[in-house]
């Protein structure tokens, strides 16, 4: 692919420096927000344990079995995919990228261009791309087989929501958290089925109802999630939602506010529990604790890595490349929110 | 058959990314959207019929 440029012919001073789109940064992975698990190559395994205690009466005598002992496995193998473009750099030539370039027909390399463009917005395009896909993709497998599916109002049936959500779901290569959560093979019989999530029927959220709806996103929550000495769970929510609450939050006539937000507007929380933003779909908000979603990979430094060269030896034009490893994991589904609206 | 089909041209984007076009509609799925409002019945054509 070409380098699509519209330069203007430099007569004065080209204003430093170039204007960069704005771009989310990848909070998932800069904040942890979520689990890694690294050095997968293939085929890892991922095992759950339950456990059943039954209090009897006392015998002298031969005692019976009661209660129950279980633990299940999960193979997980990231899928390898690949950033793959190519450039003519020689089309720099006639941009203000020039000006950086030695002397000579062969030099037409532009550090400006590489730091800016390639180093900077390209590899921040990867970055966020890939934390878009982990949590919103849907395998063309995955889609064909909830839209097989009835949905149901019962905890057991997929949703009309979540239906909806995985039909319009971009096909990917891999399934992202939100479709891992409703559709997923992580179960003691290790047949593919609805997840095992907490599902809670949503609607539509916007500044007027997003107390309301975080409210049943909260209710929702197992009480042992929000109790004991382990890590609190987290409140995954659109990135959109951070202007809804601070326009939720501007009501005078409340004497508390719903939502807590630090004066410097970057720590939310809703009942104690921390919210964070990322890029799920709209009105689809997961509460769970991070050590309960995964993102899997090989090496997570992969995805800051671009590998520059010419195409061939007798040839310069260049590639750009990028491979990396991911997929997705959900465990201890019983404990983990899905709200879809 | 279907029954339920959306006019030409219509895409609706129900969760902000994504798609939902004729040919990723259901019944159920188009069911749930009007129920919800995401989708109108005049997004329809005149001869599907709505519940």
């Amino acid at each position: 692919m070409a380098i699509t440029y519209t330069p203007l012919h430099i007569r004065g001073v080209a204003a430093e420096p170039v204007i960069e789109e704005i771009l989310f940064e990848n909070l998932t992975v800069q904040n942890n927000l979520v689990s890694f698990e690294t050095d997968i190559k293939a085929e890892t395994i991922f095992t759950e344990a339950t456990a059943a205690a039954t209090m009897q009466a006392y015998t002298s005598g031969v005692p019976t079995s009661n209660g129950d002992l279980g633990a299940f496995d999960t193979v997980v193998t990231p899928t390898k995919v690949q950033y793959y473009q190519e450039f003519d750099p020689n089309a720099l030539r006639f941009s203000r990228f020039k000006r950086d370039m030695r002397p000579g027909a062969y030099e037409v390399i532009s550090e400006e261009f590489n730091r800016v463009v390639i180093g900077g917005i390209y590899a921040k395009e990867i970055s966020a791309d890939m934390e878009s896909k982990f949590w919103n993709n849907a395998t063309a497998a995955t889609k064909t087989a909830v839209a097989a599916l009835t949905a149901g109002t019962g905890q057991a049936s997929v949703g009309a929501a979540e239906k909806t959500l995985v039909a319009a779901t971009a096909s990917g290569l891999f399934d992202g958290i939100v479709t891992r959560m409703i559709y997923n093979s992580s179960n003691a019989a290790g047949t593919a089925g609805v997840g095992g999530r907490v599902k809670v029927a949503g609607t539509t959220i916007d500044s007027s109802n997003i107390k309301a709806e975080y409210d049943k996103v909260y209710a929702a929550i197992p009480a042992a999630v929000l109790s004991g000495n382990t890590t609190p769970p987290l409140i995954y929510a659109p990135r959109s939602h951070k202007q809804l609450i601070n326009i939720y939050n501007n009501n005078p006539a409340n004497y508390k506010d719903a939502f807590s937000v630090s004066e410097d507007k970057t720590q939310y929380f809703f009942n104690g529990v921390e919210i964070v933003f990322v890029p799920v779909p709209e009105n689809v908000v997961i509460c769970a604790k991070k050590e309960h979603l995964f993102w899997c990979t090989d090496l997570q430094a992969d995805m800051q890595r671009i590998d520059m060269d010419k195409i061939a030896a007798n040839r310069d034009d260049m590639f750009l490349k990028t491979n990396a490893t991911i997929t997705t994991h959900v465990a201890n589904q019983a404990f983990n929110v899905l709200y879809v609206g | 058959m279907a029954k339920y089909e959306l006019k030409d041209g219509v895409v609706l984007r129900p969760f902000g990314t994504g798609t939902i076009t004729n040919e990723n509609l259901t019944d159920d799925i188009a069911e749930w959207l009007l129920e919800t409002g995401k989708l109108k019945k005049e997004q329809l054509k005149t001869t599907t019929k709505t519940k």
